[in-house]
């Protein structure tokens, strides 16, 4: 008998304890405060293009701010890490679209296409030449057109220049093999020689001259190279250093000079194009340069980009002017218009068309611009 | 006579101990104070409790068996990632050079041994299946030069077997370097979530312009194609179950469905996602362990009822927490004010408030 009732007792304690903390929480929670529709958590609308002075205007060619990888139509492409842009002859405009390991073109129809390479997931690219679909690149960061017509691409991340023929064969102009790290990664490296032996690291920059002789920013030996049109790799100066400083965009003027943009220096070199370089310096009360990136000359008329200062500079008789963007703090965002009142961001490389339009991968902003301005500011 | 009497002064006093249990229902338990602030966490129910804190002297990894008093497992400097599974401590530390290595400790035995080495800063780390995956941060080979994305820092995820063997590379992603806050939208913050099936999850926050995407993905623990399992818009958080994934989305419900969270469950053998909450509160975070799932919010704890769908109140919490850690049936919590930081353990189920009532 005493057992029986020891059990229901207990069972009973349970029961009652089990109810307890149930009726704990069964209390209905307070009911969580809902905001006034359209209060808060929705995106904010993207704002009007703004109005300034006119003379400089700032429109988006291709892409726009979000990031992605899709052809068709340049207001619905998407693109991600533009960093470098050329003007074919063909009137296209081709892009490094660096972090979708691909050469995009934006032909004059208004349509975008992918010429060589395609996107790979992580943060890997590859490498194999071949038709342009099979070819493969890894971080390719700038574009130049060689005067058979013919693309040349730093393919960074494979420390190569590679060749895209009008036909759209993907070959290797110049680089080597280098070792590999334990991710897989070629180390790159330096060695002058034949094309096919030469060794660069992270060549992010090239111009190409009449003769076909190729200027290399190798940003990561900190040295202007030089792809003879007979395919003999030379070094031609040494910007920067280990602890400061590497080049990272060139252009040539038609006096024949050579500028160096040195992006981590905030630098720029300029010298003969067979070297040596000397470090321009800006008036005593112009804004010094923050990260120059991306040039291209028209004449004598330098045109440069400050991926620091999120603006676009002209370079004329040694003055530095502002052609669009601001260089103001906090100057970067994404914003068609005049001049001044456009905004970039972390823009990159550099064309100028014939007509004198200028043509700015916005890297951060994914998306190709067109900076166009009047023949009497040209 | 007597027996009954001794039946009913059992029954007196087991209906004491059970009004005691569950009028400490809710009362936390201080497990230990730090000598610094806390910067991991990681537990095990057969082994306790496990932190690393840093003092003015290094760091140290402390250790709490259950009902003991806390120990220092190793002292160092540079320990900057924790991970728990099949009764040992595994802890990244941090050479002053670069790079560090994957330490193995038995906790009764000081003298760690060396897993892996290190190349990057090891902000996190997961134990499961016999294995030890980290993300493993790596500079970028051209700092200073923005648009180099070739050359830019990746964030590496690395496994490799507890009992030790060949290290495999799970994963190479593009480290968050986003000059501005709203470029470079490939670029994501990784979250390790666990290894499951020899796989291990990860959530990838990916920025947009706009907005944030939040991916869900799995790969094999040894290396291999990476499978996206879910995205959702927004910057949302996940929890890997021992048989399934949860994580949280906008609210289906709400208007403007950003302003609420729901949460979403799918089993990991596959199949559609289903809701199992919603409206809660936008900030709602899934804790949990193998088999429950909690969320919490600044304010509350709330239990979900899968199966039922329903969603009830734990309690609601009168101060803030750095963090909160579900481990079997106990939630930890590390509260850190005003340079003192401390450890707290609250039963979150009938048996555990009644075990810690015996336990004192």
């Amino acid at each position: 008998m005493p057992a029986w009732i020891a059990v229901v007792g207990i069972l009973l304690t349970l029961a009652v304890v089990e109810l307890g903390y149930w009726r704990g929480l069964m209390s209905k929670p307070k009911a969580l405060p809902r905001p006034p529709k359209g209060a808060e958590g929705g995106p904010p609308e993207a704002a009007a293009p703004p109005a300034g002075q006119p003379g400089v205007t700032v429109l988006t060619l291709a892409g726009r701010p979000e990031a992605g990888y899709q052809n068709g139509p340049a207001g619905e492409a998407r693109f991600n890490g533009p960093a470098g842009v050329a003007l074919g002859p063909d009137r296209a405009v081709y892009i490094a679209d660096s972090r979708n390991n691909c050469i995009r073109k934006l032909s004059p129809d208004g349509s975008v296409s992918t010429l060589a390479g395609g996107p790979a997931r992580g943060a890997l690219g590859d490498f194999a030449d071949g038709v342009a679909a099979a070819a493969r690149f890894s971080g390719p960061s700038a574009v130049a057109i060689a005067p058979d017509g013919a693309l040349l691409v730093c393919d960074t991340g494979n420390h190569r220049l590679r060749r895209v023929a009008r036909d759209g064969m993907v070959s290797t102009y110049a680089g080597g093999d280098t070792e590999r790290d334990d991710l897989g990664r070629p180390t790159g490296g330096w060695r002058d020689g034949p094309a096919a032996q030469a060794q660069f690291r992270y060549p992010v920059g090239l111009v190409v001259d009449s003769a076909g002789a190729v200027y290399v920013a190798d940003a990561g030996n900190h040295r202007v190279r030089r792809v003879s049109p007979a395919g003999q790799v030379t070094t031609l100066a040494t910007v920067g250093n280990e602890e400061m400083g590497a080049p990272t965009e060139l252009a040539l003027t038609s006096s024949g000079q050579l500028w160096v943009a040195d992006t981590a220096g905030g630098a720029l070199w300029f010298g003969p194009r067979e070297g040596p370089l000397q470090r321009w310096q800006p008036a005593k009360e112009e804004k010094p340069l923050k990260a120059p990136a991306g040039l291209a000359a028209a004449g004598n008329v330098l045109y440069l980009v400050d991926a620091g200062d999120h603006c676009l500079l002209r370079l004329r008789d040694g003055r530095l002017s502002l052609v669009a963007g601001s260089r103001e703090p906090q100057g970067s965002g994404y914003a068609d218009g005049y001049g001044n009142l456009a905004l970039f961001s972390s823009p990159a490389g550099l064309a100028i068309g014939r007509d004198g339009d200028l043509y700015l991968a916005d890297f951060g902003n994914n998306c190709l611009r067109q900076i166009k301005v009047e023949p009497g500011l040209q | 006579m007597r027996r009954n009497l001794l039946a009913a002064l059992g029954l007196v006093v087991l209906a004491g101990l059970a009004c005691l249990a569950y009028l400490q229902s809710g009362k936390p338990r201080l497990v230990a104070r730090a000598q610094g602030p806390i910067s991991a966490l990681a537990g095990e129910p057969g082994l306790g409790v496990a932190w690393l804190e840093a003092t003015p002297s290094g760091d140290r990894l402390m250790l709490a068996r259950r009902w003991r008093t806390p120990r220092l497992l190793l002292a160092g400097r540079g320990l900057t990632a924790l991970a728990l599974a099949e009764g040992r401590a595994f802890v990244a530390q941090r050479e002053s050079a670069g790079g560090g290595h994957l330490l193995r400790l038995l906790p009764h035995i000081r003298k760690p041994d060396t897993l892996a080495t290190l190349k990057g800063e090891v902000p996190q780390m997961v134990a499961g299946d016999g294995q030890i995956a980290w993300l493993e941060e790596r500079p970028a080979a051209l700092p200073a030069v923005p648009f180099v994305a070739a050359a830019g820092p990746v964030t590496v995820i690395r496994s490799v077997p507890q009992q030790s063997g060949a290290i495999s590379i799970v994963e190479v992603l593009p480290a968050e370097s986003a000059p501005t806050p709203r470029s470079s939208a490939a670029e994501g913050r990784v979250r390790l979530l666990g290894i499951a099936g020899q796989r291990v999850y990860w959530l990838e926050h990916r920025h947009k312009l706009l907005d944030t995407e939040t991916c869900l993905i799995s790969c094999p623990a040894a290396g291999g194609p990476a499978t996206l399992v879910a995205s959702e818009p927004g910057f949302q958080q996940a929890l890997l179950l021992r048989d399934a994934l949860v994580w949280t989305a906008y609210s289906q419900e709400a208007s403007p469905s950003e302003s609420h969270r729901s949460i979403k469950r799918q089993p990991l053998t596959g199949g559609a996602p289903q809701v199992i909450a919603d409206w809660l509160a936008k900030d709602a975070v899934p804790i949990g362990d193998a088999d429950r799932v909690y969320t919490q919010d600044p304010e509350l704890l709330w239990r979900l009822e899968a199966r039922r769908g329903e969603q009830r109140v734990l309690y609601s919490r009168a101060y803030g927490a750095f963090s909160a850690h579900v481990i079997g049936d106990d939630e930890y919590l590390v509260i850190g004010e005003r340079k003192s930081w401390s450890i707290t353990e609250r039963p979150l189920t009938y048996w555990a408030r009644l075990r810690h009532l015996l336990s004192g």
